[in-house]
C-alpha cells in the first residue's frame, strides 16, 4: 500500500450543497486522518488530477483531548485525529457531523452547544478577584466521580449519536446533562443545583431524552452520560415535587 | 417564562401513564380474560357481571381511554421529534429505540380495532361479547396474525417501557440496575407474551 484513498463530503459554504471529491495521498506510517487533510492541503488535486481547493477542517491537540477535529470517518462520528489510517477500511470516507450547521467542508458551527451549557449553568460561580482562601473539600470517591465527567470537551460526538438531537427537537445534548450533573455534585457548584435543574425541566432538557443511549456508546471519553441522566431524572423529580409542595 | 416546564411535565405524566393505569390495565385485562381457561360459560358469566359493574363506564374512560389518549398523543410528538440512526449505530438501547416506537404503532393500530369489535360492538349493538363471538371472530387468519402482533406488540412496548421509565425517573442509574431491568424486559415479554397468547388460543382452540 503506498497510497491512502480518501473520499472527502465537501461544502463550499453554509448554503451551497454538498458534493464529493476523492483524494490519494502518499502512505506513511502510523498516519492519521490529521496528517492525510494536510497532505492534501499541501497539494490539493484530486484523484482525476484536477487542481481542486484544499479541504477546510478544523484541530488543535491532536491527541483527542480538544474535540476539535470532530468528523464523521467512515459512517461514524469521532476525532479524526485518533483515527489511525491502518485502522480504517479505504477509500476513508470524511464527512462533516450532520446535527450542526456546516461552515465549509468538514468544518462545522457547534455554537449552540455553548448556548446549552449557558443555559444549563455549566459552570461554577466564583464571584470577584479577591483571595476567598481554600475551597470546601471533597471526598476522593467524589473527585474521581467528577473526574469522569471533568473530560468532556464538547465535541458533539453524544449530539451526532442522539436520535433525538436534531432540527425539530429542541434537545440540548447529553453533554450537558454530564456537565450538569458534575456542576451540581461540586461543592460550590452545588450552591446553584436548583437553577440548573430547572433549566433541565425546562426546554430541550431531560424531558427530550428517549433513552436510546448512543450519546454514552459515542463518547470518545466513555463519560457516563446515560448515569448523569438518570440521576438528573431523579434529583428532577424531587426537585419537582419539592417545587409543587414548598 | 410561562410553559417552561410544560414538555418535562408532559412527558413525565406519559412515562407514568404508560405505567399506571395502562400497564396495569394490560396485566388485569390478561388476568381477567383468564376466566376464557374456565370454558365458555364461565368466560360469558364474567363479562356479563363486569359490563355490568354500575362503575365501568367511569372506568374505561378515566382509568383507560384519556390515559391511552394522552400517552398515544405524546407518542406521536416524540415519533415526530426523534430520528432512526440504526447505521452506523447498531447498539443494544438504539434497538430498542426504534423498536419501542414502532411496537407503540403497531399496538395503538390493534387496540384501536380490537376496541372496536369487541368494546364498541356491544356498545353500539347492546350485546355483550361472548365466547361464541369471540370464536366467530377469530376465524380468519389474518384475524389472529394480527391479535398475535398486536398482543406481542403491547406486552414488548409495556416491558421495555416499564425498564426505561426506570432511566427517565431516575430509578435505575448504574449499569448493573439497568442491565437487569434489560433482563426483565425479556422475561416479562416472554411471560406475558405466552400468557396472551394463550388466552388467544384458547378462543380459537
Amino acid at each position: 500500500m503506498d497510497e491512502i484513498r480518501l473520499k472527502i463530503k465537501r461544502q463550499d459554504g453554509p448554503d451551497e450543497l454538498p458534493y464529493w471529491e476523492e483524494f490519494a495521498v502518499p502512505y506513511g506510517p502510523k498516519m492519521n486522518v490529521v496528517m492525510c487533510l494536510q497532505a492534501i492541503q499541501n497539494d490539493p488535486v484530486t484523484v482525476e488530477g484536477l487542481p481542486t481547493t484544499p479541504v477546510v477542517w478544523e484541530c488543535s491537540c491532536l491527541e483527542e483531548v480538544c474535540g476539535s477535529c470532530t468528523m464523521i470517518v467512515n459512517g461514524k462520528v469521532r476525532q479524526s485525529c485518533s483515527a489511525l489510517v491502518d485502522q480504517l477500511e479505504q477509500p476513508i470516507t470524511l464527512e462533516p457531523m450532520t446535527k450542526f450547521p456546516v461552515v465549509r467542508d468538514l468544518r462545522v458551527d457547534r455554537s449552540k452547544m455553548f448556548e446549552a451549557l449557558k443555559e444549563a449553568g455549566a459552570w461554577v460561580t466564583v464571584d470577584g478577584y479577591f483571595d476567598l482562601g481554600p475551597g470546601p473539600r471533597m471526598a476522593p470517591a467524589d473527585q474521581q466521580k467528577a473526574y469522569h465527567f471533568s473530560r468532556c470537551m464538547v465535541c458533539g460526538c453524544c449530539c451526532e449519536a442522539c436520535p433525538q438531537y436534531n432540527s425539530r427537537s429542541p434537545f440540548m445534548g447529553a453533554f450537558v446533562m454530564g456537565q450538569a450533573f458534575m456542576f451540581n455534585t461540586h461543592p460550590i457548584g452545588a450552591l446553584e443545583k436548583e437553577k440548573r435543574l430547572d433549566a433541565l425541566m425546562g426546554v430541550g432538557g431531560l424531558g427530550d431524552c428517549s433513552n436510546a443511549q448512543n450519546c454514552e456508546k459515542a463518547c470518545p471519553k466513555n463519560i457516563p452520560l446515560t448515569e448523569a441522566i438518570a440521576r438528573l431524572g431523579w434529583d428532577t423529580t424531587i426537585h419537582m415535587i419539592r417545587k409543587f409542595l414548598r | 417564562m410561562a410553559g417552561r416546564y410544560d414538555y418535562f411535565l408532559l412527558k413525565r405524566l406519559q412515562s407514568l401513564f404508560g405505567i399506571f393505569p395502562l400497564g396495569a390495565f394490560l396485566v388485569v385485562h390478561f388476568t381477567f380474560n383468564s376466566f376464557v381457561f374456565g370454558g365458555a360459560e364461565t368466560f360469558n358469566l364474567f363479562v356479563g357481571a363486569s359490563q355490568g359493574f354500575p362503575l365501568i363506564a367511569f372506568m374505561e374512560i378515566g382509568l383507560i381511554a384519556v390515559p391511552l389518549l394522552v400517552h398515544t398523543l405524546l407518542g406521536l410528538i416524540i415519533i415526530y421529534r426523534g430520528s432512526v440512526n440504526l447505521v452506523p449505530y447498531t447498539y443494544y438501547r438504539n434497538w430498542m429505540y426504534i423498536l419501542q416506537r414502532v411496537t407503540g404503532f403497531t399496538a395503538l393500530a390493534f387496540v384501536v380495532w380490537h376496541v372496536w369489535n369487541t368494546r364498541l360492538h356491544a356498545f353500539f349493538t347492546g350485546k355483550h361479547v361472548t365466547f361464541a363471538y369471540m370464536q366467530q371472530h377469530f376465524g380468519p387468519a389474518w384475524v389472529k396474525a394480527f391479535y398475535i402482533v398486536g398482543i406481542m406488540s403491547a406486552v414488548f412496548h409495556l416491558a421495555n417501557g416499564f425498564a426505561t421509565a426506570m432511566m427517565t425517573w431516575g430509578v435505575t442509574a448504574s449499569k448493573k440496575s439497568q442491565l437487569a431491568m434489560t433482563m426483565a424486559t425479556w422475561v416479562i415479554t416472554f411471560f406475558m407474551g405466552a400468557w396472551g397468547l394463550r388466552i388467544l388460543l384458547a378462543f380459537t382452540g
